[in-house]
């Protein structure tokens, strides 16, 4: 990859080229949005040996979803105004605590402080998001789109990298001497994260307008487009939650072998990646609003379908390749939508504040899935649900505007 | 932007050849010694039919209990020392004990719970 002319590495290091840029971040997306997905495996083997009940687990990994999404906006201003470096070191070395502070954790109160807080702050800085952000300010315009599409299918990689890894090695030197390995794994996020330090001096570059992030925010929450992004987002965060907690019960109840579910669910990660990536590639050069509104629909339609169609080993893996190409495709277009509106001045802030939307809209899948299974028997009215908002959500982008806003519209 | 799909494909790649060498290791770490005896996770290699495994199970001096969702996979329950080394004579390529095997998908909010999924595929008590 060529270094670009048009921009000079943020800190003036000359090892800080757009390649090493780019794989320092996918790294770091790698690592953080993965090792956090192999904790469902820790539940049994910590709670048998603590004896402790479900639900103790399962409450610290819903704070740490909390404090997730609650705290990516936070770690978004900071990134913005100090650096993502800076943030992605801070909360690399909290993710990394948190996870070997497991080891040690002898109560309930105990492992919320440190799998549900530690962690759960940890993730807001280390995530993919301070890492999509730092690449849209780093990585020329005409690669942005290109660039948040690996960023995001490598933060999908890392969900199967880890996942396997993890059950491999609670095999291997079971859960304490896992949760340590992936612990270290975890500070490899500070060493990357040098790649990704330095920011554009703003404040000197008279091209800039002045702005500060309670501005920036005030701003963005009075453009109706970045509003309807807002929405949007909370329906992503509905369907994927939904889907990845309650799949492989609705196909257990309805009769569908233990071999369909773990295919299913392998088929989805693995096209996840393939989406995310297109999804950046092709939102380079075609309409992002468009896109996004066409995947919405698409979602609606697959599970429309998928419902609807009697059951068989071929709808569901059919279902699952359909709904793994549209499953994080959203992330790249969203966040490209995020930097085409407002710049990447605040983008950590912006796209994190979109990002505790898609937090919501994932507690309310989780937790409406279990809900109204218990109320009415089934998961068919979470289905249409789930329809019903896709078509919303496929609505809403269709009048967002693709422009920057004014203020950055160059003049005529 | 064929640069940057290669760049791509190299960082995939790159990643995916660490993770099968940290997959291998682990799961050799896994691997139950021959001396051992119990009920057991006995895998085959992927070419051996259901038939040839069941008669290797009962050749190696055991009783299989059940398949799993890997159609390679078995439980196997023998009693005797050294029951391991004789999944090992007939072909298993490694028996392993209680094992967390499952797939998962970590969603952006999601918290994955396996347990139900586990035990129905028999690889949990």
């Amino acid at each position: 990859m060529s270094q670009p002319s048009s921009i000079a590495s943020p800190s003036g290091m000359s090892w800080q080229t757009p390649a090493v840029i780019i794989v320092c971040g996918c790294l770091i997306a790698l690592i953080g949005f993965g090792v956090r997905s192999s904790f469902g495996f820790f539940l049994e083997p910590m709670s048998a040996a603590r004896g402790w009940g479900r639900e103790v687990f399962a409450f610290a990994l819903a704070i740490q979803n909390l404090l997730w999404g609650l705290g990516q906006p936070f770690a978004g201003m900071v990134a913005d105004r100090y650096g993502a470096a800076r943030v992605l070191i801070v909360g690399g070395i909290l993710y990394a605590a948190g996870v070997a502070l497991m080891t040690v954790s002898g109560s309930p109160g105990m492992l919320t402080l440190t799998a549900g807080v530690l962690i759960g702050i940890g993730l807001a800085g280390a995530s993919f998001t301070v890492v999509l952000a730092a690449f849209a300010r780093m990585v020329p315009p005409e690669r942005r789109s290109w660039a948040l599409g690996i960023g995001t299918a490598a933060g999908s990689f890392g969900q199967f990298v880890f996942a396997h890894l993890g059950q491999a090695f609670i095999a291997g030197y079971g859960w304490s001497m896992a949760l340590l390995l992936m612990a270290g794994m975890v500070l490899l996020i500070v060493p990357l994260a040098g790649a990704l330090s330095g920011r554009p001096d703003y404040d000197s570059d008279p091209t800039v307008h002045k702005q500060s992030i309670g501005n920036a925010l005030g701003e963005a929450f009075g453009y109706r487009s970045y509003l309807l992004l807002v929405s949007g987002f909370f329906v992503c965060g509905f369907h994927v939650a939904f889907i990845t907690v309650h799949l492989p019960a609705y196909l257990a109840d309805l009769g569908l072998g233990i071999q369909v579910a773990a295919w299913a669910i392998g088929l989805v990660g693995l096209f996840n990646i393939v989406g995310s990536y297109a999804a950046g590639v092709l939102g380079g050069r075609y309409s992002k609003r468009y896109m996004l509104s066409a995947i919405y629909f698409l979602r609606a339609v697959v599970i429309l379908l998928f419902i609807t169609i009697p059951p068989s080993t071929v709808t569901v893996l059919l279902f699952a390749a359909a709904m793994g190409v549209l499953w994080l495709s959203t992330v790249p277009l969203t966040s490209g939508l995020v930097a085409v509106m407002f710049g990447p001045r605040y983008m950590a802030t912006l796209f994190g504040v979109v990002f505790f939307s898609h937090q919501v809209g994932s507690f309310l899948g989780v937790w409406l899935g279990g809900y109204l299974y218990d109320r009415t028997g089934s998961y068919d009215v979470v289905w249409w649900l789930g329809i019903a908002l896709g078509l919303f959500a496929a609505l809403i982008h269709l009048p967002i505007s693709e422009r920057p806003i004014a203020r950055l519209a160059p003049a005529t | 932007m064929r640069s940057g799909h290669g760049l791509a494909a190299m960082l995939g790649g790159a990643v995916l050849v660490v993770w099968l060498g940290l997959m291998a290791m682990s799961w050799r770490a896994a691997a139950l010694p021959p001396e051992a005896s119990g009920t057991v996770l006995a895998v085959f290699p992927p070419r051996h039919t259901e038939a040839a495994i069941f008669a290797a199970i009962v050749r190696a001096g055991g009783r299989p209990v059940r398949a799993t969702w890997l159609d390679f996979a078995w439980i196997a329950h023998g009693d005797e020392p050294g029951f391991v080394a004789g999944l090992r004579a007939e072909g298993a390529v490694a028996a392993f004990d209680d094992v967390p095997l499952g797939p998962s998908l970590g969603g952006c909010a999601a918290v994955v719970t396996l347990d139900r999924f586990m035990r129905q595929a028999g690889l949990m008590k």
